[in-house]
């Protein structure tokens, strides 16, 4: 009788696992827990590369750049501040790497077209949507606001402390940019 | 439009997401942090599959093959044989310095106990002269880190970068070719970027001895020796190398080595003096530049730091045989590259169907140790 209740209660639902916080798995790596690594790296991985893309409209400098904001967190992990959350400095060296890639692609696209009628170079991956498309045409300053306000989620006030630019030009970069993303899709 | 906007800037198509993400896992496990990385360290230790075939592969030194000895002792035509040595497995590098590798994870420090700094995903990378700076380049993009993989600077080239190399002490400048022919220079600030000529395939060098001098092999194949801040021209050798690939100084500036696949020519600027290495199929390497044999190629030729020996390596029948003065090693493996430790004490051998770098010493009793890898793009102090 008992072993046929036993048989007649449900299963236990599977709990679905949770991911472990940030800094717990910063602690876990620490430890040298390569599985708390791959945690991380998956987590935050597609927010990354997709970011510089954004950013950068470029996926092979978009890979890189992700990388390299990866593994520079990882590398300087001694110097982070345990009490603050992890993906906002993720985030704002991903971002700050990606604009200086535009900026410096630009002052070479310059330097280029002066020494020659060539057209520039189109960069790889090329955005198939018209949003995308108009995003294209804002500066770099202007994608990073955009991507971390409406891609990532942070607030005006929170994009001005990761790029250690005041609130009101973030405010206005921002309004900005979505006045020229409206003109574009107007069009 | 906000909630829009995500919406839309997530859906969007990022081209090769996939690939990227294994890439860059690929990269990204290779630097966790220190304990971690200690536990990377012992990858160093190949398993044990790969030793057996790596010993099978490094088989008993062969009669003197394909190679050359040092010209400036005139040990040319008869090098000595060594005895055959074990090679043995190792964590530890068998110097001091650092030595910055490159597989399919990208390029990568690694250090003296075997503890290795993942830098990212590069085509080839340099060391600064002290080590304290690595220019990596990938696409049209040149970068200069820490070894600790923090980008001090980066510039975009105007095409895919061949290769690059940082100019001697005091490291001011960087010179970097272009897969279109052209050689440019920028200073060690990652300042000043602009093309300085035309130039071939070969890899170009810094002459030792201060300035900024570089040796460069022009479209014509003649070699070619400029101030590359003056634009004066130093030396233009006679004769031309026809398909250069690497150039090396002997440490005092005075020789210069030329190395295309069937030959390695040494200049010597101050008398003038021209010397034309061939390979031999089978025994003592001619000096002559006479008749060559199918088959028989050379795959690099590098001059020590500290003294006027050349290390070359050679192929012919199936065996690659390195030299420095003596026969050093030979196996039926491929050898692609040499690196000099910065003492003149081992060269790093690149073996790469082995997937191993081989240590081997120079001077003393022979000593080869193995370590896994890809292939290694410098040595620094």
């Amino acid at each position: 009788m008992r072993d046929a209740e036993s048989l007649a209660l449900p299963l236990p639902r599977p709990r679905p696992s949770r991911r472990r916080g940030d800094a717990a798995l910063l602690r876990a790596i620490d430890r040298g827990d390569e599985a708390a690594l791959a945690e991380l790296f998956n987590h935050h991985w597609p927010a990354l590369h997709r970011a510089a893309w954004l950013v950068t409209h470029d996926a092979q400098a978009a890979e890189d750049i992700a990388q390299e904001a990866f593994l520079a967190a990882l590398q300087r992990l001694d110097s982070f501040d345990r009490g603050r959350p992890f993906a906002p400095w993720l985030h704002r060296i991903v971002v700050n790497r990606a604009i200086d890639f535009v900026r410096a692609r630009t002052a070479r696209r310059e330097v280029a077209e002066a020494a020659s009628a060539d057209p520039p170079a189109e960069t790889s991956g090329a955005l198939g949507d018209d949003t995308l498309a108009a995003l294209a045409t804002l500066g770099p300053e202007q994608r990073a606001v955009v991507v971390l306000r409406h891609l990532l989620g942070y607030s005006p006030g929170q994009i001005a402390a990761l790029l250690d630019l005041p609130r009101g030009t973030v405010n206005s970069r921002l309004r900005r940019a979505l006045d020229a993303l409206a003109g574009e899709l107007e069009r | 439009m906000s909630g829009d906007l995500r919406d839309r800037f997530e859906r969007a198509p990022l081209p090769g997401a996939e690939d990227a993400r294994r890439r860059a896992w690929e990269v990204v496990s290779g630097a966790a942090p220190q304990p971690a990385r200690r536990s990377r360290a012992r990858r160093w230790r190949a398993p044990a599959a790969m030793l057996l075939a790596a010993a099978a592969a490094a088989v008993a030194l062969s009669p003197p093959g394909a190679a050359v000895g040092d010209w400036v002792r005139a040990r040319v035509a008869a090098p000595k044989k060594a005895a055959e040595p074990e090679t043995k497995p190792a964590t530890r590098l068998p110097t001091s310095g650092r030595l910055l590798v490159r597989d399919q994870r990208g390029v990568a420090v690694v250090a003296h106990d075997g503890a290795r700094t993942a830098l990212g995903r590069y085509d080839g990378a340099t060391w600064s002269p002290r080590g304290l700076f690595v220019a990596a380049w990938r696409g049209t993009r040149l970068s200069a880190l820490t070894p600790t993989g923090s980008v001090r600077w980066r510039i975009i080239a105007p095409e895919p970068i061949r290769a690059a190399r940082w100019s001697l002490e005091p490291g001011f400048r960087v010179a970097y070719l272009t897969i279109a022919g052209e050689l440019r220079v920028v200073a060690g600030d990652g300042t000043g970027d602009r093309p300085f000529t035309r130039a071939g395939a070969a890899i170009p060098a810094w002459r030792p001895g201060g300035g900024h001098v570089l040796a460069y092999v022009s479209p014509a194949g003649r070699v070619e020796v400029r101030d590359v801040d003056s634009g004066a021209l130093i030396a233009r050798p006679r004769g031309a190398v026809a398909r250069a690939r690497t150039l090396s100084w002997s440490p005092s500036g005075r020789r210069l080595a030329v190395t295309s696949a069937h030959e390695i020519r040494v200049f010597d600027l101050r008398s003038g003096r021209r010397r034309t290495i061939a390979p031999r199929a089978e025994g003592a390497a001619s000096a002559t530049g006479g008749a060559r044999p199918p088959r028989a190629r050379f795959t690099a030729a590098v001059f020590s730091p500290t003294a006027a020996t050349l290390a070359t390596v050679a192929r012919s029948h199936g065996r690659s045989t390195v030299t420095a003065g003596r026969e050093l090693f030979a196996t039926r493996g491929r050898i692609t590259g040499a690196t000099w430790s910065h003492d003149g004490r081992w060269l790093m051998l690149d073996a790469p169907d082995a997937r191993q770098l081989i240590a081997v010493r120079v001077r003393g009793a022979p000593r080869v140790l193995s370590y896994p890898g890809g292939r290694v793009d410098g040595w620094s102090r």
